[in-house]
């Protein structure tokens, strides 16, 4: 933050204080005119109800100065209105000093006393503060020099004049380093919140980065995994096909209707679980370098159907329904592209197997918009309430039971579509739906 | 019986899994002599016994040792009239480009195997060895 940036939000947060500060000083004179009856008391008994009405009168326009205070127009005057209820009671003494004794009149410390307060309590700049004291001299003089006062008693008045004078000078010095420190801890304040801001930045960005790395250490066992299982399921899956096909064109086979339909059954589901591998295929040869997949051709479809029976088991009783173009080819890594596929998938499941709702039904639509392929996967149930409606992107954001998940997978869904150039969005109506969108761009 | 395995022509199948090489012999034994071997070794010893009358080299890529790749690059070398092909379950898409450019194999047979794509592709093998076989002897202009 530069430093006239600084001086801006310094003088936003000062007109705030001001205003405050006013009000309170204001109340403090108040109060300190009206107790001021107790020195006409002591010292002028015989003028105590003339005085008595001019200190009401002067507290009601301070009180009506702290009402305009509380005004927009106040606020944004609120320096000049805090020195016009300042000047109120100094007229009220110097009327008082002009009623009474003129230089000879002890009250003129009244008038010290409001030029140091106005200097130590109120957040008054160094220009507002000598205008204070200079005025307060005037009004002095003109008490001590107007008639009736024949003669003055000039070094009384030369004395006084000269106190009140070093008061507003040593208010005015007070003030200025006062003001110093003010700014100094604002700046403190402001540096304080930036680091704070910054840090927060840091810490999500190293959730993030936490939540990739854990996301490519999956990814890897998964792809170590599926090349060993690859192998070692192919073979054998390999040689019964054959063995089947080998068996179907047996003579005996062929005369043997209920033979022949065992050996198409059991071929059926050879190449049901050759399809499982083959799916796995995608993420057992998955490059490194993840950036370099970005720009892959793929079918989406393709994509869509391996995700679906990936999650075949947990989809039983879903209905889940397809809506796709023609023409799906997109660029992108596919298995990461699979892996939100399934996340989104088996999350929906999972919703609607805990919220028991009945009738489970996925929807999955998909759109070409701009050059852009846009998939949606909807569902009917339990919905996000609003509240986590924003959260479900955060790492380790989850609503589910302890050991139910790290809370990853959307966010790394998340990433994985930002990495695409795309958006994964969540929309919902509680108790009725979800919709997660996102997407991929056209394969060039 | 002899005459006939005379005319008809050899296959060398190269396969660490009994089972698959069992199933393959079953599934082509009625149009081809199969011969059998579970390594590179083997095959390499096959070969060297009988490379007069194989015609086709049918190999799995992942053999324990030395992989099919490796094989089929050797007998391209000392054995270049018979054809070669690969069984592989692998989609390795870089291994299988290198060895298609640089002409080591024919074709390549994806696992699981289907009668049907494996006759088509042995026939296809076979006119091949043959075609080159006129070629060869074409070769001292007449």
């Amino acid at each position: 933050m530069s430093i006239s940036q600084l001086h801006t939000g310094y003088e936003t947060e000062l007109a705030d204080f001001r205003v405050t500060f006013s009000r309170g000083g204001a109340y403090t004179a108040i109060v300190l005119v009206l107790l001021g009856v107790g020195l006409d008391y002591a010292r002028y008994p015989q003028l105590q109800t003339s005085f008595a009405v001019a200190r009401l009168l002067v507290s009601l326009l301070i009180g009506g100065i702290v009402m305009m205070l509380g005004t927009a127009l106040g606020r944004r005057l609120s320096p000049w209105l805090t020195l016009s209820w300042l000047l109120l009671p100094q007229a009220m003494i110097s009327w008082m000093i002009w009623q009474t004794d003129g230089a000879q009149s002890p009250y003129y410390m009244g008038l010290n006393l409001a030029i140091f307060a106005s200097g130590i309590a109120l957040p008054f700049g160094l220009w507002q503060n000598l205008v204070f004291g200079v005025l307060s001299c005037f009004l002095y003089l003109l008490a001590c020099l107007l008639p009736p006062h024949g003669v003055v008693p000039t070094g009384t008045m030369t004395v006084n004049v000269l106190l009140l004078l070093f008061a507003a000078a040593a208010s005015a010095v007070y003030t200025f380093f006062n003001e110093r420190v003010r700014f100094m801890l604002f700046r403190l304040k402001a540096e304080v919140s930036e680091k704070n801001a910054q840090l927060e930045v840091n810490n999500r960005k190293l959730l993030d980065i936490k939540g990739q790395l854990l996301q490519q250490e999956k990814m890897a066992a998964i792809g170590t995994l599926a090349a060993g299982l690859l192998h070692e399921v192919n073979n054998p899956v390999n040689f019964c096909l054959m063995a089947i096909e080998v068996a179907s064109e047996e003579p005996a086979a062929k005369a043997e209707p209920a033979l022949l339909e065992c050996l198409v059954d059991a071929k059926q589901g050879m190449q049901r679980i050759q399809h499982i591998v083959s799916d796995l295929k995608t993420f057992a040869y998955r490059k490194p370098g993840a950036e370099a997949e970005v720009g892959t051709p793929f079918l989406f479809e393709k994509a869509l159907d391996s995700a679906i029976r990936l999650v075949a088991y947990e989809l039983r009783g879903v209905a889940v329904t397809r809506e796709l173009p023609a023409d799906t080819l997109v660029q992108g890594d596919e298995a990461a592209i699979i892996g939100v596929l399934i996340n989104l998938l088996s999350n929906s499941v999972l919703a609607m197997r805990n919220a028991g709702t009945s009738g489970p039904a996925i929807q999955i639509s998909v759109k070409w918009s701009e050059q852009r392929l846009h998939v949606t996967v909807r569902d009917n149930g339990p919905g996000i309430a609003d509240e986590n409606l924003a959260r479900v992107f955060e790492p380790f954001f989850t609503t589910r039971d302890v050991g139910q998940g790290l809370g990853l997978g959307l966010s790394i869904s998340y990433a994985v579509v930002e990495r695409h150039g795309g958006l994964l969005f969540a929309e919902s109506e509680l108790g009725s739906w979800t919709s997660f969108s996102f997407d991929l761009s056209r394969a060039p | 019986m002899n005459d006939i395995r005379q005319t008809q022509p050899a296959l060398l199948y190269v396969d660490d899994e009994e089972l698959g090489s069992k199933y393959f012999a079953r599934m082509v034994g009625a149009d081809y002599e199969v011969l059998l071997a579970s390594n590179c070794e083997e095959a390499i010893a096959i070969l060297q016994r009988d490379n007069a009358r194989i015609a086709v080299l049918v190999t799995d890529f992942r053999l324990p040792g030395r992989n099919g790749g490796d094989l089929l690059r050797q007998v391209a070398l000392e054995y270049p009239h018979i054809v070669r092909l690969m069984v592989t379950a692998y989609a390795d898409i870089d291994v299988l480009r290198q060895l298609v450019n640089t002409g080591a194999v024919f074709r390549i047979l994806e696992k699981p195997l289907r009668r049907a794509s494996v006759s088509d592709t042995l026939q296809m093998a076979i006119e091949r060895y043959h075609e080159r076989a006129i070629q060869n002897q074409r070769l001292p202009p007449t």
